[in-house]
């Protein structure tokens, strides 16, 4: 709120986000923070559903990416920088467990044969013998 | 409930199983089985709710709790998946 007494500044004053339509100059929310946030859970709820996860994470990125470039631009314009932050955080942890699940597939098929990775039993007996014999 | 996709493809389990069955025993009062089952779910629980009060209460911050949580959440995750394949 401290942008309400330098109004007069013309580098604040030329700023249309300041100008929430009364003619008062107020910060703005930034356009996507809330989709960015929503896309960040759904990105979590979803990287155990193969695929969608990551699609929704990527999704929330790319609006964020934007988003910050606008608050980059003017700091002081916008509020809910943090709702932004937020979001994006929460879909970057959306991607990364989307990436562990796909590497530990990887390393499991490798380390396990391939066959375990359609075979639950499978997989648990074949990593049951590789913890006894290590330890 | 909402069958996984990826067990339904693959047939193994994925890092997210069982949180439906441990969001129902949480919800019948087996505190216990519900962390055996799944042991991230009180940490996705508490997500949850502070996403919630986020969206209703806009006096407060509550960005770095739900920051930290996420995070907490995914590790343990991560963990209990590997320890689970392991041990039962």
């Amino acid at each position: 709120m401290e942008n309400y007494q330098n109004q007069n500044d013309p580098q604040n004053y030329q700023n249309t986000n300041f100008n929430n339509g009364n003619g008062n100059f107020m910060p703005s929310n930034l356009p996507n923070a809330t989709a960015v946030l929503i896309l960040g859970i759904l990105s979590i709820i979803g990287c155990c559903f193969w695929g969608i996860g990551i699609i929704f994470g990527v999704i929330a990125l790319v609006l964020a990416s934007k988003d910050t470039k606008l608050y980059k631009a003017n700091p002081s314009a916008y509020s809910n920088y943090s709702t932004l932050n937020t979001g994006r955080i929460l879909a970057i942890v959306g991607i990364v467990l989307f990436v562990l699940s796909l590497i530990m597939m990887v390393v499991f098929g490798s380390i396990f044969g391939w066959d375990v990775l359609t075979n639950q039993e499978l997989l648990q007996e074949r990593m049951q013998e590789w913890a006894q014999q290590n330890q | 409930m909402i069958p996984c996709m990826h067990k339904k493809l693959f047939g193994v389990d994925c890092m997210g199983c069982g949180t439906q069955r441990a969001g129902y025993m949480v919800l019948q009062g087996n505190f216990v089985d519900a962390f055996k089952m799944f042991p991230a779910i009180y940490t996705t629980i508490l997500l949850f709710v502070f996403i919630f009060l986020h969206f209703i209460d806009k006096k407060r911050k509550y960005h770095k709790i739900i920051i930290f949580l996420a995070i907490l959440n995914a590790i343990i995750m991560v963990f209990s998946y590997i320890y689970k394949q392991i041990y039962f």
